[in-house]
């Protein structure tokens, strides 16, 4: 397990992933100096939270791709294949990914913290759980890629799988929101119902990720202390989820 | 029939014939698509100024959970609207009540900011069309009532406007008078006084005298010390004041 874990880090730094999201979140840090210095008003908060977002997604991309690339690449070259004829069991090849791609996660998100607190003014308590549940939609993005990448052959579709999964969970609120809608303006029709059941089924299986990582937390503290138990209460239940989904499906693999 | 075509294309002609006629279909291509620009380069994009002010159900499904990110994009659209591509519109040409929906809109995801009422007070004000002004002086006074004690500066910008761009002396007169009460009373003692001024700029002199006396009776009662600066401005004014008065033989004794 050790080696693997080595393996996959130096792979990151090999495929200069490393480099390359210090170099973009450079540029995106950039970017947010200039939008901030063109408002009216509040220029830090206004840079402060461009830069929080947008690294977020820059890093939440670049794992995805990272991931997905790497275990269709490992099924390709057969190193899968090769490490199982080891005595390890699935379980631990599909934990020693997820360890190793929850650590490069970590490596990528501290550079963002370091300049967030260093460069910006930001609520220092906000900066913490704001970090912490930046971390914890990692690892859900992560782990979920992880999974896709283990049922779904092409490298291409578990990337289209897994932003889908991410931009749907991000949308989450929305969905919730839409299912009272009909009821709210007083008409409901059968084909409401009908998408209602969808939503609700929808909103059941996907995580609520538009409650993690909010820039209003950087800005002005935390208000409310029930959305930090939410976002750690969903990523308790989320990840295991999926990691037993990993278990059994890989588990039942023929190679 | 393709494949024979193709076969005869291939086969029957020479190198030079092939590319000749290879170059005859690019030339006649480029003569179609500039043919083409002449019937469409006068279909331009309506850039508008003002944009269209979306629903509470848009914003959630697009600001994808993060709608203080999404607060600050907007925030920065609006006070580049109608600027953009190189474009300098002038503010008359604004359409304020679309602007008004924007900051009520804006304001609803984040109300803690004064972005928005920055851009209403400090630039959108700066119209060249008086009449539009009401939009800003009612957006803030309404931004302000989401929480007087922290937001009383802009029931200051919005009495400012509505006396000396607007010309509407009731109207700031009663913003200045909701300064008084709702400012908290560490604010500035300005803040208080500024309803006194303007009923006295009005002639109304007994209600100005009333009103600073309670202002003088409500910090003796809450022990508030007024600073060097208050007190200066304070005995500037009066004495100021008192010459004008004189003038007017106005006697204070006689208010009721």
């Amino acid at each position: 397990m050790k080696t693997l874990f080595k393996f996959i880090l130096l792979t990151g730094l090999r495929d200069k992933l490393y480099l390359s999201i210090l170099i973009i979140l450079a540029g995106v840090f950039g970017l947010s100096n200039l939008v901030g210095f063109s408002a009216l008003s509040e220029e830090a908060k206004m840079q402060l939270v461009y830069f929080s977002f947008l690294s977020r997604l820059i890093i939440v991309c670049g794992m995805v791709l990272f991931i997905c690339f790497y275990i269709n690449k490992s099924f390709e070259h057969k190193e899968i294949d090769f490490i199982l004829a080891k005595p390890i069991s699935r379980s631990t090849l599909i934990l020693s990914y997820w360890f190793s791609f929850t650590l490069i996660s970590l490596i990528l998100i501290i550079p963002t913290l370091i300049v967030i607190s260093f460069f910006t003014k930001q609520d220092v308590v906000g900066l913490f759980w704001w970090g912490i549940s930046v971390i914890l939609e990692l690892m859900i993005v992560s782990t979920f890629a992880i999974v896709s990448s283990l049922i779904l052959k092409s490298a291409v579709v578990s990337v289209l799988a897994t932003t889908s999964f991410y931009f749907i969970g991000r949308m989450m609120g929305f969905f919730v929101y839409s299912i009272d809608l009909p009821h709210n303006i007083g008409v409901v029709k059968n084909w409401q119902t009908l998408s209602e059941a969808i939503l609700k089924f929808i909103s059941s299986v996907f995580p609520r990720l538009d409650l993690f990582g909010k820039s209003e937390w950087l800005v002005y503290g935390i208000n409310n202390y029930n959305d930090v138990y939410i976002v750690l209460g969903q990523s308790l239940i989320y990840i295991p989820l999926m990691l037993f989904v990993a278990f059994y499906d890989f588990g039942r693999k023929q190679f | 029939m393709k494949n024979s075509f193709l076969k005869n294309f291939d086969g029957n002609f020479s190198k030079v014939n092939k590319s000749r006629i290879i170059l005859l279909c690019v030339l006649f291509f480029t003569f179609l698509e500039i043919l083409f620009w002449t019937k469409t380069q006068n279909i331009k994009p309506n850039l508008g100024i003002v944009p269209e002010v979306p629903t509470i159900s848009t914003i959630k499904a697009f600001s994808f959970g993060d709608e203080e990110f999404y607060f600050r994009v907007k925030g920065l659209r609006l006070q580049n609207a109608g600027d953009t591509y190189g474009r300098f519109s002038p503010l008359k040409n604004y359409d304020y009540k679309k602007l008004t929906a924007w900051f009520q809109l804006l304001d609803s995801l984040d109300n803690k900011s004064n972005y928005i009422p920055s851009l209403a007070a400090y630039y959108y004000s700066m119209t060249q069309n008086k009449a539009d002004l009401i939009y800003i002086i009612d957006y803030l006074e309404q931004h302000a009532d989401r929480d007087p004690t922290k937001k009383w500066w802009w029931y200051y910008q919005a009495m400012s406007i509505a006396n000396n761009m607007y010309g509407d002396k009731e109207l700031a007169i009663r913003l200045a008078e909701k300064l008084k009460d709702k400012s908290p009373l560490d604010a500035p003692l300005w803040t208080k006084q500024m309803v006194a001024l303007l009923l006295a700029d009005e002639g109304q002199n007994c209600e100005a005298i009333k009103i600073i006396s309670s202002i003088i009776e409500d910090y003796e009662k809450a022990d508030k010390k007024i600073s060097d600066d208050e007190l200066n401005f304070m005995r500037y004014f009066i004495s100021k004041r008192i010459q004008e008065l004189k003038k007017q033989n106005f006697d204070p004794t006689q208010c009721k």
